[in-house]
């Protein structure tokens, strides 16, 4: 009964459903429950529902029985790093690493932290080690496709998400990323489509359903309209053609023609100022 | 860097953000550079990269370059006696802004990349809209110093 409960619950985790896979673990018995694989097989059940500290808490048992479970402390450096905790995280990923320090999974997760903590530098050194253990890893190319995101590198962040997708079409990693490009060009239908494969692939993220949420919510809403174009053709762009078209107007000798400018340029900035904050309130 | 030393920690005094510190959108920034000026805009610019738990270098950084702008603001009156201040100080707050965004860019998709939060940002709205009014006053003194001298 416990073998077959165990078996089952490493398949739901295998496909996802982390909720069955949590009632399967409930039908064990006492002292099979208390074995280090059904608190690994808990932990990470826990963690696909995003209830982290259950999760962390699954780990740190399990490590009080085994020490040294690659499995377990990469499970509570992940788990951590989700509760925000970032010391803790970090101490059990190089807790793993201390182990198997070319393990490119255990670098991955680790620069994820340092990318977390806003250390970039670090990340990406960490990263370049990773991939010197594992040049063709899509670990190592999605955290370097966040690495270039978080340091303002969008054209790299698009080409790895890119190449990150043809790779694994149903990389969740690059959907997300190719939907924040788009929801940051202003395009929320196709951001909405973006973030909805990555629910597609995940369910249980609370996160992906929120960015899809509200991608969908941009897409619909005409009143969203008016910012969306200011994000799509970008702060600067805007701002400069703005005074070009502003300026331009008022040296040619159109006066009336400029004020008109103005007017409809300070009411688009008002707009996209006041009514975003408004907006969201209302539709949660 | 060998192997060794790059798996040294480096975050054992880490601090969680609290739920309440939320930063203002850097993007939005932009309205108070043209409706405030640079001082504005520095000011917005450097309380946000303190949110963002930017080093003290560069919210130093954000502060130097709106009262840099700001003086060349100054210069420019002077020197050239114009009439157009309301442009010179539009041009002003927004190279300010281009400045203080580049810097604040990179930490502001750390915060939010990473954030759970439904709303991840303040209202720039009420604050931004003192630091305007403050920013015009001072302003306001200091060119009215500068030209009556």
């Amino acid at each position: 009964m416990s073998d077959t409960a165990l078996q089952a619950a490493r398949r739901y985790i295998e496909i996802g459903r982390h909720r069955q896979a949590l009632e399967s673990l409930s039908q064990l018995d006492s002292e099979t429950a208390a074995t280090t694989e059904a608190r690994r097989l808990r932990g990470f059940a826990f963690y696909g529902i995003e209830d982290f500290d259950r999760a962390a808490d699954e780990a740190s048992d399990g490590l009080q029985d085994d020490p040294q479970a690659l499995d377990l402390l990469y499970l509570l450096s992940l788990s951590e790093e989700r509760r925000g905790r970032l010391g803790e995280a970090e101490a059990a990923i190089l807790a793993a690493l201390e182990q198997d320090p070319d393990d490119a999974e255990l670098l991955c997760q680790y620069a994820d932290v340092l990318m977390r903590a806003g250390q970039l530098d670090k990340a990406a050194r960490v990263l370049d080690a990773a991939a010197e253990s594992d040049p063709d890893s899509p670990d190592v190319l999605g955290s370097r496709q966040s690495l270039a995101y978080l340091r303002g590198d969008n054209r790299e962040a698009r080409r790895l998400s890119e190449e990150l997708l043809a790779l694994d079409p149903e990389s969740i990693r690059g959907h997300r990323m190719l939907g924040v490009f788009d929801i940051n060009r202003g395009r929320a239908a196709s951001a909405a489509e973006r973030f909805g494969e990555a629910v597609r692939q995940d369910p249980a993220s609370e996160l992906y359903a929120a960015d899809a949420r509200e991608a969908q919510r941009m897409a619909r809403n005409p009143l969203w309209w008016p910012t969306l174009f200011f994000t799509r053709v970008g702060v600067v762009a805007s701002w400069v053609g703005a005074m070009v078209v502003i300026f331009g107007l008022r040296a040619a000798g159109a006066a009336t023609a400029a004020t008109i400018a103005v007017v409809a340029w300070l009411a688009l900035c008002v707009w996209s100022w006041v009514v975003p904050p408004i907006l969201n309130r209302l539709e949660r | 860097m060998d192997r060794d030393d790059l798996l040294q920690p480096t975050l054992a005094g880490h601090q969680t953000r609290p739920p309440v510190d939320k930063p203002w959108r850097v993007g939005s920034q932009v309205y108070v550079a043209f409706f405030g000026g640079a001082l504005a805009v520095g000011a917005i610019g450097a309380l946000n990269a303190r949110t963002l738990r930017m080093s003290a270098r560069a919210v130093a950084a954000i502060a130097g370059i709106a009262l840099a702008a700001e003086a060349a603001l100054v210069t420019a009156v002077v020197a050239t006696d114009t009439d157009e201040i309301r442009i010179i100080s539009i041009v002003a707050g927004l190279a300010a802004f281009g400045g203080s965004y580049l810097l604040q860019r990179s930490p502001d998709r750390v915060y939010h990349f990473h954030s759970d939060d439904d709303e991840p940002y303040e209202s720039l709205f009420g604050p931004g809209l003192i630091a305007c009014i403050c920013a015009r006053i001072i302003e306001g003194i200091l060119l009215f110093g500068v030209l009556e001298a």
